[in-house]
């Protein structure tokens, strides 16, 4: 097991990770290590484990065996599933983001989209109404959203648009670590386009440290430093990303490869 | 003399496990090493291995057995134990790969494409995307091109910008997988000219070049791999001169 200590320590680290439904596994002994900056890639097929990896990482599923550790900006490491409730869930709107694939599970969609931009920013003490509302323009302007409908409630807004929103809103106050299920899922192929472009451009800039969970090949390409192959439940396959994709080592993950179209 | 590059006992073959398992073997104990400053040219027939070793070296097919010394920072890092954090370091800052394809990303504007890898070494924008037009106007890429993606760009278009990506950094280890292959004389010309001038400043290349003038022109060595089925039991590639 990592430990996060030493001069350059890891985000997250996960060990031994094992989760059940009654008799199927989710997902099982698996060890993940996340570092500041890096985009961390899972991939496989559907039923695979990676959303129930994901949620056990992300402190929203307790797993049935292992342990997650996060270091805190400032500096603790605390066992994400022994946290009480109240931490976890500041933990979860200041440090964390989860970017969820259907926008309307991380949308407020009753309230406009100013609103959904401003909230972890109130949530994290801002009181000058002013400011939150010069921060949600940016981050409108950020996300690629006309500013002018700033007003507007999400329902207004096409799926890619409330996407973009959702991301806005997650990325606002600068997490140091996001979760990602599958953020393009449900998209046209020209939308899902223009928001990975944004994907990556955002993760450069503000540096930060993805989980990023999909199936589509594509997409990790694009935006994964280093790549987890996911089946059954297991991780079969890791490593950095282009190597895994081009060189793949384990069977599952040569016909993951070889079943996707050439780009 | 500056070794940038250090390759030993390197053997890589391919399992594939959809066709029964089959093990196709493509390199056996291949070992070079190359100096700040030199070219060497790798030549063989199709499918000998050549992209395979330039791959091997840039750490992205994996090694079976061998090592991969590569000048990083004050020392050498050898890519075939590196963790990938590690191997993502060395390639932002130290060894540089042209393939042979661009990998277009959508809707990126060939400067910022051509940019990036400047970028990523925190340099600054305005003058990260300065580097990468003085490259692309040395390179004939018209001006109208560069705020466009280049996805639709010609064949030759395409290879440079992916050129100017790979030299932009100006790394010093710099690995290039035919790069003149679709480009017209006047364009090739320039490409020699700046594979000499890197080489001049202390880069150590290793290329496959199918145009033969331009392997005279730019190379200092050249390396011969034979199909795997030739060289089985002995050395794997002997050095020659070309
Ligand atoms: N990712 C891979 N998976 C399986 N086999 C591979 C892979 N990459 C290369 N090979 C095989 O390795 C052998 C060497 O290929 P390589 O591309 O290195 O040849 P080359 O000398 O560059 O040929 P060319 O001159 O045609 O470009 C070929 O038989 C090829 O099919
Ligand atoms: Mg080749």
């Amino acid at each position: 097991m990592v430990v996060i200590d030493g001069p350059d320590p890891p985000l997250l680290t996960a060990a031994g990770l094992g989760k059940w439904y009654g008799g199927r596994v989710g997902c099982r002994n698996v060890d993940v290590v996340v570092w500041p900056g890096e985009v961390v890639g899972v991939v496989g097929e559907s039923g695979s484990g990676k959303t129930t990896l994901l949620r056990c990482l992300a402190g929203m599923l307790a797993p049935g065996v292992g342990v997650v550790h996060y270091r805190t900006g400032e500096g603790t490491v605390v066992d994400v599933h022994a946290l009480p409730e109240p931490r976890r869930r500041r933990l979860m709107r200041t440090e964390w983001g989860v970017v969820h694939q259907n926008p309307r599970d991380g949308l407020r969609m009753a309230v406009s989209a100013g609103a959904n931009l401003g909230e972890r920013l109130l949530a994290e003490g801002a009181r000058h109404y002013g400011a939150v509302r010069s921060r949600a323009l940016d981050w409108m302007a950020d996300v690629e959203l006309d500013t002018g409908r700033i007003d507007d409630r999400p329902h207004a807004f096409s799926g890619g648009m409330q996407q973009r929103l959702q991301i806005g809103r997650v990325l606002v106050n600068r997490p140091r670590l996001v979760f990602m299920d599958e953020p393009t899922g449900g998209l046209d192929v020209s939308v899902q386009a223009r928001l990975l472009d944004l994907l990556r451009r955002l993760v450069a800039e503000l540096d930060l440290a993805v989980v990023l969970v999909t199936h589509d090949l594509g997409v990790v390409r694009l935006l994964a430093d280093r790549l987890l192959v996911m089946r059954g439940g297991e991780v079969v396959e890791s490593g950095l990303t282009d190597q895994v994709l081009d060189d793949p080592q384990h069977g599952y993950t040569q016909m993951l490869v070889a079943s996707v179209l050439p780009v | 003399m500056t070794v940038n590059l250090e390759a030993r006992g390197l053997s890589k073959s391919f399992v594939l496990h959809a066709q029964g398992g089959i093990r196709l073997p493509v390199l056996c104990d291949f070992g070079l090493t190359v100096a700040a400053g030199e070219c060497v040219a790798l030549r063989g027939p199709s499918g000998a291995g050549k992209s395979t070793v330039l791959r091997l070296l840039y750490g992205n097919y994996r090694a079976d057995s061998g090592t991969l010394r590569v000048a990083h920072g004050d020392g050498m890092v050898d890519l075939a134990t590196a963790p990938p954090r590690l191997i993502l370091a060395v390639r932002r800052q130290s060894i540089g790969h042209v393939s042979q394809f661009l990998r277009a990303v959508p809707r990126v504007p060939a400067e910022e494409v051509v940019a990036e890898p400047v970028r990523r070494c925190g340099v600054p924008t305005a003058e990260a995307l300065d580097r990468a037009r003085r490259l692309m106007a040395r390179l004939n890429l018209p001006e109208r091109l560069w705020r466009l993606a280049p996805a639709t760009f010609s064949g030759g278009e395409q290879q440079r910008v992916n050129l100017a990506r790979g030299l932009v950094a100006g790394h010093r280890t710099l690995l290039l997988d035919e790069p003149t292959a679709a480009l017209d004389a006047t364009n090739r010309a320039v490409v020699v000219d700046l594979i000499r001038e890197v080489r001049a400043a202390g880069t150590a290349v290793v290329g496959i070049f199918h145009d033969q003038s331009v392997r005279h022109a730019v190379a200092d060595r050249v390396v011969a791999l034979a199909p795997f089925a030739e060289t089985q039991g002995s050395a794997g590639s002997a050095p020659a001169l070309g």
